[in-house]
């Protein structure tokens, strides 16, 4: 009895999880085959196993848009938010945390509120503003407003205010001031949350599409995401590059999360945030 | 090498809570003052003032006779052991014991010469290149005391240094800090919340209750002379048994004190300290005490001080066995002191009628629980305390 349904949980888990593999599995194996059998054969087992491979739908990519240009931008966009982001939000959140300051407890209430409010609500204004200033099709304009995040402010914030206040106390007390607290015995002990926020804010800048999409207008300064959908509609319609494009914009997000998922996992269970 | 002298020192938190209340105390040059009581009396916010992690709300603490109030941590020249240690995870054995000379920018060679001898000194050699989470509790709390050691401090802080470790490490760790105190004759003020410790630790043990200091004294005399019926029933494991009473005289002048029931006649020479006082609370309700080892066999004291009790519950320890009563407390006869049970609510609950008592006994005798048990009470080594709860000396 307990086997048959140990099998049936097996059966029941190994099934949900094809049906989750299935659209990464059918982009990566449709992107190594020839253009011309991507879509006559997606509806058959063809589609995951195919029978001849070749790197030409790659090779088209570079040759049909400036692919590392949109590459290089993605990359250059998101980790100046990950990394000019941490440092702001980590910060912040320590003085919200540990410093006592006037203001302090009004201005933290309003984290929260400021979580819930997307990017779509504020676009229009945000747009208005960064025009103002002269900022459109730069990689600035792509950058300053993402940096500070209140979501990354709180979850540094809940890191912080369970951080043992003993290690503080001593350092203090061994001739350390706030910054070298923060800096030296803080920080060390912290790798997990910024694991996580570094994971969380690469995952949703990489994908960004709609203010890129408002802001920039050449290609110059472009991300992948806005050229993936341009190039979706660049003639002739090629579902092959189109998959070997998609394989190409996951993969540094693979990269990412595996090289800090050690961290990640760790801080996702110390900061009880989920998925 | 150090003094410290608090004056009239005060703690108030912005929420009003007022922490430690125009504490005066003075510390000797190398003497080590154990500041002990229930948790939430202050002890500890005591402590951080004179660290320089709390500020001090109003009056002076001086280090040396200068003033440090304004003075941050390391200008005071303070070191202190925490509860938990605080080691610094991410470091070494040798970069925590590095990190306070580092920061007073002491010269490379002679950071490496200090760190050497005080790990020498607290046998830690071969730790030095651990990080805390491969020591054990015995080996974190050694290199605790090492960082607060190695700068040379003027005064040295220990907060409950002990409550973290098992009760047979405990033993061991006390004897070492005592030992290293001993030798160094470092200025060390000690918070606990073990009376114990306090007592077995302190050249002078201070004991404290919501935020007040209420006696500052050796351990000998803190334990026979204590000011008040807060210390009298904190000090000692279990505490002085304390019980509502009532002094009267009889017509030929002698005094006789009720022990529940029965009337306890207090004649030459069992007269207790301050006895001639006693003569001033006639009639009055006041509040009698007596240590669970001064309960005598019966056959020491004449029958009139004989009581029998029923036992409630009996701990065998081993040497000795401690058995617990209670004692009704005579509403008809006595009524109790007002105000005065906020000393020790829980000695004496006047809600249930009864006192609650502890006595020791050589374990060489079995009781058994709900026995009867004929016990000699001994006048002279009983204290007695005002309605408000000072000792009547």
């Amino acid at each position: 009895m307990q086997s048959i349904r140990q099998a049936a949980n097996f059966f029941l888990l190994i099934t949900l999880a094809l049906i989750f593999i299935a659209p990464i599995a059918l982009m990566i194996m449709g992107s190594l085959k020839p253009d011309a059998l991507v879509l006559p054969e997606s509806g058959t087992l063809k589609a995951f196993l195919p029978d001849s491979v070749t790197f030409d739908n790659y090779k088209d990519v570079f040759s049909r848009i400036n692919f590392g240009r949109f590459m290089f931008n993605s990359l250059f966009i998101t980790t100046m938010i990950v990394t000019a982001g941490i440092i702001v939000n980590a910060f912040a959140a320590y003085a919200f945390a540990r410093l006592r300051w006037p203001g302090r407890d009004l201005i933290f209430s309003i984290i929260p509120a400021l979580m819930i409010i997307p990017i779509e609500a504020i676009a229009v204004p945000l747009f208005y503003q960064v025009t103002l200033c002269g900022w459109r099709d730069t990689y600035f304009v792509q950058i300053i407003p993402f940096i500070a995040n209140a979501f990354s402010v709180y979850l540094f914030y809940t890191f912080f205010i369970g951080f043992p206040r003993e290690l503080e106390d001593a350092a203090r007390i061994d001739g350390a001031g706030a910054c070298r607290i923060f800096l030296q015995i803080v920080v060390p002990n912290a790798k997990p949350v910024f694991a996580t926020v570094a994971v969380l804010t690469f995952l949703t800048q990489w994908g960004a599409f709609l203010w890129p999409l408002m802001v920039t207008s050449g290609e110059a300064v472009r991300p992948l995401p806005v050229a993936v959908a341009a190039f979706h509609t660049l003639p002739p319609l090629q579902w092959g590059d189109i998959l070997a494009f998609g394989v190409m914009m996951v993969a540094p997000i693979l990269a990412v999360f595996l090289v800090f998922q050690k961290w990640f996992v760790r801080g996702v269970v110390s900061t009880g945030i989920k998925g | 090498m150090a003094t410290v002298d608090f004056h009239r020192v005060n703690k108030i938190y912005p929420n009003g809570a007022h922490a430690v209340r125009d504490l005066s105390l003075s510390i000797m040059d190398g003497e080590l003052v154990v500041l002990v009581g229930p948790s939430g009396c202050g002890k500890s916010t005591i402590l951080r003032m004179l660290a320089g992690l709390e500020e001090i709300s109003r009056g002076e603490v001086l280090i040396n006779g200068s003033r440090i109030n304004l003075l941050s941590p390391q200008e005071r020249n303070v070191a202190m052991v925490f509860q938990n240690y605080a080691l610094y995870p991410h470091m070494s054995v040798r970069d925590n014991l590095e990190f306070p000379l580092k920061m007073m920018k002491t010269a490379k060679a002679e950071q490496r010469r200090r760190v050497e001898q005080v790990a020498e000194f607290l046998k830690l050699t071969e730790f030095l290149d651990l990080k805390p989470r491969h020591l054990s509790g015995g080996q974190s709390q050694r290199v605790a005391m090492g960082r607060a050691l190695v700068r040379d401090p003027s005064v040295l802080l220990l907060d409950e240094p002990l409550s973290n470790l098992d009760a047979e490490l405990r033993l061991q760790i006390r004897g070492e800090i005592a030992a290293i105190q001993r030798r160094t004759r470092q200025t060390t003020l000690y918070v606990t919340h073990d009376q114990v410790e306090a007592m077995t630790l302190g050249d002078r043990v201070a004991v404290l209750r919501d935020g007040v200091l209420q006696q500052a004294s050796a351990p000998q005399e803190l334990y026979q002379q204590p000011v008040n019926m807060f210390v009298a029933g904190f000090i000692g494991s279990p505490g002085m048994n304390i019980f509502p009473t009532i002094v009267r005289a009889a017509q030929d002048g002698r005094i006789s004190i009720n022990f529940g029931s029965r009337k306890l006649l207090v004649e030459p020479p069992r007269e207790p300290a301050g006895f001639n006082q006693l003569r001033r609370y006639v009639n009055v309700p006041i509040y009698a005490g007596v240590r669970p080892e001064d309960f005598t066999c019966s056959d020491s004291v004449s029958e009139k001080n004989r009581v029998q009790i029923k036992v409630k519950a009996a701990e065998t320890l081993g040497h000795e066995t401690i058995i617990y009563f209670t004692l009704p407390i005579l509403h008809t006869e006595t009524s109790v002191p007002q105000g005065a049970d906020r000393f020790r609510p829980d000695l004496i609950d006047t809600a249930s009628g009864v006192s609650e008592m502890a006595l020791r006994r050589p374990s060489s005798q079995r009781v058994e629980t709900g026995s009867i048990l004929t016990i000699g009470l001994e006048t002279s080594k009983m204290y007695f305390f005002r309605p408000d709860g000072t000792t009547i000396t």
